[in-house]
């Protein structure tokens, strides 16, 4: 099960400055957005919201992502959100080409997002048994 | 069909209070709190399209005649028996059967038995 805590989304110029982990977009970053992406994916299918993303989550340090591969990249999130939600808040960045550090935390604000609106969703269902229907239990 | 789309809120499970006569108004969380032992079917839209049949499956024709349909939500098998009717049965993913037994009749009805 994919830990949604591990989103990176406060990624500073500092971070770029110093050379920090969080200053680089590398294989960790796209395994983690894919992985999110996968797990939403299944969740989501199973909720009644067949997304059909195609992920890949095996990123090794020396891939070489190919246009092609970030384009699928981006248009996953951009599937779950037009299959389930898509905020006002964030935009998804239109391209991996010179991604800097507000575009990478906004995709992973956007995973994040699309996650807590998901479990809101769920708090929110009614089940069986727990209201009434025309005076009969349903 | 009809489209079945779950709600989205912010704050789930949030509920306004207004007090009669002074019309003061308040904001509660309410969720159930009956310590269940089975959670219940959420009513949601896999449950509703499922309804309608817009629902995952594989089928498969046995050998014996019958005929198997798998989902994400259990098990149906369909016999043709030897007297002209037909049995369903769905066994659940819970583990629970539920079985619809239809018989034509002599006079021409249909006849639908659950069991």
């Amino acid at each position: 099960m994919f830990d949604f805590n591990s989103l990176i989304l406060d990624r500073t110029e500092a971070d770029v400055a110093r050379g920090t982990a969080k200053g680089f977009y590398n294989a960790t970053d796209l395994n983690r957005v894919e992985g999110a992406v996968l797990e939403l994916n299944n969740i989501l299918f199973d909720a009644g919201y067949p997304i059909g993303v195609q992920a890949k989550t095996d990123w090794l340090r020396t891939s070489l992502p190919t246009e092609e591969q970030m384009i699928r990249y981006l248009a996953n999130i951009q599937l779950l959100q037009r299959r389930f939600y898509k905020g006002k808040s964030v935009v998804l960045p239109s391209s991996m080409q010179w991604l800097g550090i507000i575009g990478a935390n906004d995709i992973e604000k956007i995973v994040k997002e699309l996650e807590e609106v998901r479990q809101g969703m769920v708090a929110n269902y009614v089940y069986c048994g727990t209201f009434d229907c025309g005076g009969e239990i349903v | 069909m009809k489209d079945f789309i779950d709600r989205l809120s912010t704050k789930p499970n949030r509920y306004k209070l207004t007090e009669e006569g002074t019309g003061k108004v308040s904001y509660a969380k309410v969720e159930r709190a009956d310590v269940p032992t089975r959670e219940g079917t959420p009513l949601n839209r896999a449950a509703f399209l499922a309804l309608q049949g817009m629902e995952g499956s594989t089928t498969v024709f046995n050998a014996n005649g019958s005929i198997g349909e798998t989902s994400t939500t259990g098990k149906t098998v369909t016999e043709f028996l030897a007297d002209g009717s037909i049995r369903e049965t769905f066994t659940g993913v819970s583990g629970m059967v539920v079985r619809k037994t239809t018989s034509f009749q002599a006079d021409g009805s249909i006849r639908e038995v659950i069991s």
